[in-house]
């Protein structure tokens, strides 16, 4: 019976033949088809359809699943040798997951870092829509970028544009002490914020109502932490806070919230919110709540969904142009919540730079450890080529033998992974007290680490075991298994890159160590220009403390080990307050930044500040105090000025005292008098050039209050400060640190840095030791024969020892070539960050001992091995075939 | 040595009987006039795929049909192997049925 042929339904056809074994697929595909047409003549179409559509269900998976069983079966196989080599070779087998797991474990601590870093503001449910209003001005030699805007900004903002939703003002006026009956303590975290705050950043209210919370003046919304420190377990609603400073006196609060502690990965750490309204009857009117020309306060803006920034900034723009004076220079720019954190150029925050550098250590050191795997692999590939040789005669295509050796450095990868997340674990709190960071080991548990964990996994088996996958399963099985197999030129050639390549890595990151920690060394050890060695700095923020110094200052020279007492607004070491001066002889229009410090008449002498000319400030000039308090215009005499050598020197000035400063604001002009040049002196990190200063006479600015001491017996004469501080403020608690201390804070990215690479470089050092350790073994063990030739013909041992380390000798040596001038640019690339640094031409001495420390260590590895090998017996070695 | 499972016993039972006309597709007919209830694609060709692997079994490749759409048919034929092992299994079978004849009576 001659029927024509009816093919089954397309689709149904097509998934079968997708499931179906490959090998089985004609047979099993005809025999479908075979009872789909018998089907069909018999029950007709629909019938047979509705058959081959559910075999889908009925037979595909059984099919399926036994097809997968068998091929677990040639699985089995490959795992069983697989832990038989392990086992077998068990140095090979400890190296291998010793190196991959350290680098792993290198690897996903760097990747914790930088997730951490990235995830900063990403609570804030609108943290890509919040944009900060940042004010950049371009002067003559300079941009100047500020996070500070002017006050009535952000309300002009939200009025005029309606893409801007809803805006949010952040003012800070420094420390605040608060009190809550007998909980007394300095709060650096406080902040004025408008009601809107609570609703446009994601801060959680536990109590309270987050609607009104911020709405009346004299209220206050605390953190969780903050509400425990000064209530205890008492309901704090509704209670009273009284606040405390300098620049507004006292007030009194109801606190109306309790929010949760912010996450550590914020920048907005304020503890305390206080409604904006608070201070509506305290700051002046035209001073503060209209004021156009200061920068007071930091504003946020929100944008609604989908919007384009570039618009939005023309509009704020236009806007400002509407209210600024028309010779007012400067630019709004708008920088999103997010993005903050690592790319804002005005904070000290994270650097986007850092990041990058980490993460690229993070995989040369990955690399290395693959290195190593691969290395390993090809040296031993003799003693596997008789199996592969044999699988081959056996039946096994060279595909399978691609995947089994994949498989095995998959395997091998995975089981390294393990091992890396137990070494995370363990050195997690070390990395987190080294960064400042707060991660806790359960962030691996977030989706985008564990793919990126799995991804890591692939990418190492597939990586390192490309070389032996490739390389092993292309052996002619007739050659292997005569005998006549040799580790080719190829592989050996490929082995010494790979050699050179890893210690090219480590050589360039410990010259890039050397030169930082060098770097750092210089900023610390470099002459400021000032005294910063046992210098008590109390900082004042009280009202009744900075107002009136005298007592104090008296009271504390009567000690002969106090060598000088003085107030200043700003500490020497971090001056960042500026004026836009022009000055007596200046071209038409030109103006320049002017940075200032208000001091009192003991500032030049407390810090030992050298001056070149003229006076310092003196209480017979009754004029050298500032006063811009001149009748409404203009005023000719507002005080006298000591202005810095740069200063001069940006001036132009051949005699620059009694010249004038002239500092122009909101239109009207101040003259200064210049009385005095001081030595320059470094009043910020030496990451900056110094800047042109001046210093103002200020009796009242007493923010600070610096103690210049001698360096014997510094505890008591603490103490004795204290003691005298209690008797004239008894009510204050005296907050106080040594300068020096915050220097070392200055410089903390650069150290965590150094620190860091230190930590890498020592391993990527013991990475690239094993591996050359397991070839240095492999090599003694290839040339066992020759060895004991050698020995039987005379040869000495330390004759033995030079030849086998003679090769690695000439590989390390050749890694210096590639290194050194790849360290070379990077850290030259480095050091430009800081206007004074180290002369890294004059550095070589590094890379010699650099290059020189990775040559000794490799000796050390490779005698190990060499000296063992060169002291067996020959008797062993000849007989041992 | 283990025994052969019933499915495993009554296909290689069709095989034998179909000769050299043992196809799955024809192996699956068989089964399903002989057992009286149907047997799917997959009921048959895993057992059948288990027993050439593990040398019960061997199979030779014949010509396409136009039946087939042109694909070619596997054909199955009993091993020494797979001779041995159904024979085992008989000698079990005929063991522990001797002296019992019927056994509707003791209902």
């Amino acid at each position: 019976m001659m029927t024509r042929f009816h093919p089954p339904p397309k689709i149904a056809r097509w998934i079968v033949h997708r499931i179906l074994p490959k090998k089985e697929s004609i047979y099993l595909g005809g025999d479908f088809d075979e009872i789909y047409n018998g089907i069909r003549t018999e029950k007709g179409r629909a019938a047979a359809d509705r058959w081959y559509w559910f075999q889908l269900v009925q037979s595909m998976p059984e099919i399926f699943l036994n097809s997968i069983y068998w091929s677990l079966v040639m699985f089995q196989n490959y795992l069983k040798i697989t832990f038989r080599n392990l086992k077998r070779h068990k140095g090979y087998s400890f190296i291998n997951t010793a190196g991959l797991s350290v680098g792993m474990a290198c690897f996903i601590l760097i990747l914790l870092f930088v997730m951490f870093e990235f995830s900063y503001e990403s609570h804030h449910q609108n943290a890509s829509r919040i944009y900060r209003v940042n004010v950049e001005q371009h002067l003559t030699d300079q941009v100047f970028r500020a996070q500070t805007s002017p006050v009535p900004l952000a309300e002009a903002l939200h009025n005029e544009i309606p893409e801007v939703i809803a805006f949010t003002r952040f003012q800070s006026l420094r420390t605040f002490l608060v009190r809550h009956e007998d909980n007394r303590y300095y709060e650096n975290e406080v902040v004025f914020a408008d009601h809107g705050a609570l609703d446009m950043f994601t801060f959680p209210i536990l109590k309270g109502d987050k609607t009104t919370a911020l709405e009346e003046p004299n209220t206050v919304v605390l953190t969780e932490d903050t509400a425990t420190k000064y209530f205890g377990s008492q309901d704090p609603i509704g209670k009273s806070l009284d606040v405390e400073n300098n620049l507004i006196g006292q007030m009194s609060l109801m606190v109306t919230g309790v929010m949760t502690n912010h996450p550590k990965n914020s920048n907005i750490q304020s503890n305390l919110l206080i409604s904006m309204e608070s201070l509506r009857d305290i700051a002046p009117p035209d001073g503060y709540w209209n004021n156009w020309i200061s920068q007071q306060l930091v504003s946020y803006i929100l944008l609604p969904e989908g919007h384009s920034v570039e618009e939005v900034e023309k509009k704020v723009n236009d806007v400002f142009a509407k209210h600024k004076r028309e010779d007012d220079t400067r630019v709004l720019k708008l920088e999103q919540l997010k993005r903050m954190h690592l790319y804002s150029s005005i904070t000290d925050t994270g650097d986007i730079r850092t990041i990058y550098i980490f993460l690229a250590t993070g995989l040369l050191i990955l690399l290395i450890a693959c290195i190593n795997f691969m290395n390993l692999s090809t040296a031993r590939s003799a003693s596997r080529a008789k199996e592969v040789g044999m699988r081959k005669v056996v039946g096994a295509r060279r595909k399978q033998l691609i995947q089994q050796f994949f498989g095995e450095t998959l395997l091998f990868s995975a089981f390294s992974m393990i091992l890396a997340l137990v070494l995370v674990y363990v050195f997690l709190p070390y990395l987190n007290s080294l960064t400042g960071q707060f991660i806790r080991f359960s962030d691996i548990g977030r989706t985008e680490i564990l793919f990126s964990l799995i991804g890591i996994v692939v990418f190492v088996g597939l990586l390192s075991g490309s070389y032996p996958a490739l390389f092993l399963s292309a052996f002619q099985p007739t050659s292997v298994l005569k005998g006549i197999f040799r580790t080719g030129r190829k592989g050996s050639v490929f082995r010494k890159v790979l050699v050179i390549s890893q210690f090219s890595i480590t050589i360039a990151l410990i010259v890039c160590t050397f030169v930082l920690g060098t770097q750092l060394r210089f900023m610390r050890n470099k002459t400021l220009g000032f005294k910063k060695d046992q210098i008590l700095v109390i900082s004042n923020e009280s009202a009744a403390g900075s107002q009136n110094i005298k007592p104090f200052k008296t009271a504390l020279m009567q000690n002969p080990r106090i060598l000088g007492v003085c107030g200043s607004l700003q500490l020497p070491s971090r001056i960042g307050m500026y004026n836009n001066v022009t000055w007596e002889g200046a071209p038409e229009g030109e103006k320049i930044e002017l940075i200032h410090n208000s001091v009192d008449y003991d500032f030049i002498d407390t810090y030992e500040i050298e001056l070149i000319a003229g006076r310092n400030f003196s209480p017979e000039f009754p004029t050298d105090h500032r006063n811009t308090r001149g009748a409404g215009g203009d005023s000719q005499n507002a005080g006298a000025v000591i202005l810095n050598e740069e200063a001069v020197r940006r001036f132009g000035w051949e005699d620059a005292i009694g010249k004038k400063v002239i500092q122009t604001y909101g239109g009207a002009r101040y003259y200064y008098t210049v009385v005095g040049v001081i030595k320059d002196f470094h009043f910020s990190t030496l990451k900056n050039a110094i800047k042109p200063m001046n210093l103002f006479l200020s009796l009242g600015s007493n923010r600070y209050i610096s103690v210049n001491m001698q360096a014997q017996d510094i505890p008591a004469t603490v103490s004795f400060i204290e003691e005298t501080w209690n008797n004239i403020f008894p009510n204050l608690p005296m907050n106080y640190y040594f300068l020096d201390s915050v220097f070392d804070r200055q410089y903390r990215s650069e150290q965590r840095l150094q620190r860091l690479f230190g930590y890498f470089s020592v391993l990527a050092i013991f990475i690239a030791c094993l591996g050359l350790f397991g070839l240095a073994s492999f090599a003694a063990e290839q040339r066992t024969k020759e060895i004991g030739i050698r020995k039987v013909l005379g040869s000495s041992v330390s004759a033995i020892v030079g030849l086998l380390s003679k090769e690695f000798t000439y590989l390390v040596l050749v890694a210096n070539i590639l290194a050194w001038p790849t360290a070379y640019l990077v850290s030259r690339a480095w050091l430009k960050s800081f206007a004074y640094r180290i002369n890294i031409n004059a550095q070589f001495g590094y890379f010699f001992a650099a290059a020189g420390l990775a040559l000794l260590i490799a000796w050390i590895t490779v005698s190990f091995q060499a000296i063992k090998a060169a002291h067996a017996n020959p008797v062993d070695s000849l007989r041992y075939e | 040595m283990k025994y052969l499972t019933r499915k495993e016993e009554l296909i290689l039972l069709a095989v034998f009987r179909l000769e050299d006309r043992a196809s799955l597709v024809q192996i699956r007919q068989h089964l399903t006039t002989s057992t009286g209830h149907e047997w799917t694609v997959g009921n048959v060709y895993v057992p059948l795929d288990r027993m050439s692997k593990l040398g019960y079994l061997e199979s030779r490749i014949g010509d396409p049909t136009a039946q087939r759409g042109g694909k070619a048919v596997k054909f199955y034929r009993l091993t020494k192997k797979g001779i041995e092992a159904l024979m085992a299994l008989k000698k079990v079978h005929n063991k522990m049925w001797a002296g019992i004849s019927d056994m509707a009576w003791r209902k």
